[in-house]
């Protein structure tokens, strides 16, 4: 390498360098977007897929979306057949002894809420489920109706409620057996 | 290196690196060395191990080993109906699962007969540029951070999750989107999805001459990949390279404009062509500069879409939940971000497959690995590795 070329090329360098540096400088000065979760936390989408919401006293046990499940995570057992009462809106005949989701299986792919005839399952906001063993990766929604709940509540959330205000707000939707989804959210189809 | 003289002792080891048995006939003179790249290395892009014959900073050989991230992917399409798939097909090419999703459903449509709805697809063809972009962002921020730059890698994710956000409102998911399903797509546009989308392309076109100052025209970057594993022609065609690795070795091969589908012959756009500029045809900064050329040219096909998209009409055909398919094949091709993307299907009929056989880009493309690393230096297979762009979950479906 002539020492032209060698001093060329240190040249391009430290100038490529100085560009960089520029454009790097120019966003040290900038507000930071970083967000603080769980303090703080970003908005999610209306359409947003997470953890299931299941209205037991909809659902007709017609096993549409077990059917549809790709990967079989869905378990429904039930006394006889349900039907929807025209009366009073709800699902009536059979006990619907068993409404199971496995979320260590779930992949989260909203085929399950697409067949539904009555819309007792959809997709809903929370995306922390936890538990300490596999075990717990199975939620009886049947279990939680009998709570009052349409959603498992993360331990999390249980826990540090009286520490985050929004946390607070959630536990207490959610304990209330509200839908965390909101009927504009859930996509027409 | 050499070949060996008469008074060198040359014997056969069996460092049980290489499958099958496979035993080395090595020269214990000029100690060659195997070195195991991966399957846990950070610049091999996920669980690619390549065993490298070393002589010193000699690379004498290099081969992929692969199966380290194989799912059975076509067994289980065996034993689902064709909407159930789309799911697993996210999981392929896990950056660009949008175009999957995509390229399944075309298959299924060809042999099925499906007419899908105009808006369908434009939404689809929307859908799948902004993921190409976001596969490119992915492709171009981790192969700075191969050649040792970091902070294009920041800069290409903070675009990155601009584009996951859309996703988000359109479909409710970032990565596994399982969006375009068989027919159409799974829901129809939010409102307002189009402005939004049209801010983000405002935003997006500025911020690649950025990217060309940073990383593209940087003299360091410039000096690692120009005339490093050169890709002729010849090897190109022998080892059917698609995608932007064969663009960038000077052949015009985009699927999109030799074989149209969907709305693509009502869009115009340019073919991205490596021209050689900072060295030979076909070296890794041309792949690198056909990726980014890549991105522009779908903003421009956003824009299109954003203006000729039909206002109403229906987002997906009406179809029997049990979908009943004639028996038959067919073969779908797709031109994914990282090249020709196809499904060959068989069918005898029912609801389900009766056999599947993926094409993968990634590894079609991945083949010719072996060829380029012979003879560099060591410093030189991360850079032929990440211009190479492999993801490993369609290298081993």
């Amino acid at each position: 390498m002539s020492a032209k070329a060698y001093f060329r090329n240190i040249y391009d360098t430290v100038k490529s360098i100085s560009i960089g540096m520029s454009i790097t400088l120019k966003y040290c000065f900038q507000n930071t977007v970083t967000v603080q979760y769980p303090e703080q936390r970003l908005a999610l989408a209306p359409r947003y897929r997470g953890i299931h919401e299941f209205q037991a006293d909809l659902c007709i046990a017609c096993d549409q979306c077990a059917k549809a499940c790709p990967v079989d995570c869905i378990y429904i057992e039930k006394s006889a057949p349900r039907k929807i009462d025209k009366a009073t809106g709800k699902a009536a005949g059979g006990e619907l002894q068993r409404f199971a989701i496995d979320y260590s299986k779930c992949m989260f792919c909203a085929l399950c809420t697409e067949p539904c005839p009555t819309s007792c399952i959809h997709m809903g906001k929370l995306h922390d489920h936890s538990g300490y063993s596999r075990r717990e990766a199975v939620v009886e929604f049947t279990e939680l109706d009998k709570l009052g709940q349409r959603t498992p509540l993360p331990l999390w959330m249980d826990r540090n409620a009286d520490k985050i205000p929004w946390v607070e707000d959630e536990r207490k939707r959610i304990k209330a057996g509200q839908l965390a989804t909101n009927a504009a959210d859930i996509p027409g189809r | 290196m050499s070949a060996n003289s008469d008074n060198t002792t040359v014997r056969q080891l069996s460092y049980g690196l290489l499958p099958g048995g496979l035993d080395e006939s090595i020269d214990v003179q000029t100690e060659e060395m195997l070195l195991n790249m991966g399957p846990q290395h950070p610049s091999t892009h996920g669980v690619l191990r390549i065993v490298l014959r070393t002589d010193g900073e000699l690379i004498l050989g290099a081969e992929p080993h692969i199966g380290y991230l194989h799912r059975c992917k076509e067994k289980i399409a065996e034993n689902l109906n064709y909407y159930q798939y789309v799911g697993y097909t996210d999981r392929l090419d896990y950056l660009a699962a949008m175009n999957n999703n995509h390229a399944w459903a075309m298959a299924v449509e060809k042999l099925a007969d499906i007419q899908v709805p105009k808006r369908a697809e434009y939404i689809r063809v929307i859908s799948s540029e902004l993921n190409r972009i976001a596969s490119h962002l992915v492709s171009f921020g981790t192969y700075g951070l191969d050649l040792g730059g970091f902070a294009p890698f920041l800069y290409a994710f903070r675009e990155r999750e601009y584009i996951l956000d859309l996703f988000e409102q359109l479909c409710g998911a970032r990565l596994t989107l399982s969006y375009i399903n068989v027919g159409g797509v799974t829901w129809d546009l939010p409102p307002g999805f189009l402005q939004k989308l049209e801010e983000f392309v405002d935003y997006f076109e500025p911020k690649i001459a950025e990217y060309d100052q940073l990383l593209t025209y940087n003299h360091i970057f410039i000096k690692r990949t120009a005339n490093v594993g050169v890709i002729s022609r010849d090897v190109a065609t022998r080892y059917a390279i698609s995608g932007p690795m064969v663009r960038g070795s000077g052949i015009p091969l985009d699927l999109r404009r030799d074989r149209p589908y969907s709305v693509y012959p009502e869009l115009q756009f340019d073919v991205a062509v490596g021209r050689g500029a900072q060295g030979a045809l076909g070296d890794c900064w041309d792949r690198y500069w056909v990726k980014m050329e890549e991105m522009r040219q779908c903003c421009k096909i956003l824009r299109q879409c954003i203006k000729q998209i039909p206002a109403e009409g229906p987002f997906r055909a009406k179809l029997p939940r049990a979908m009943r398919v004639p028996a038959g094949e067919v073969y779908a091709e797709y031109e994914n971000p990282r090249g020709h993307l196809g499904f060959y299907i068989e069918s005898q009929g029912g609801t389900m497959p009766y056999r599947l056989k993926i094409r993968g880009p990634s590894f079609v493309n991945l083949a010719c690995c072996s060829e380029l690393c012979r003879g560099v230096l060591l410093a030189d297979v991360p850079a032929i590795i990440g211009s190479i762009d492999v993801v490993m979950g369609e290298v081993d479906r």
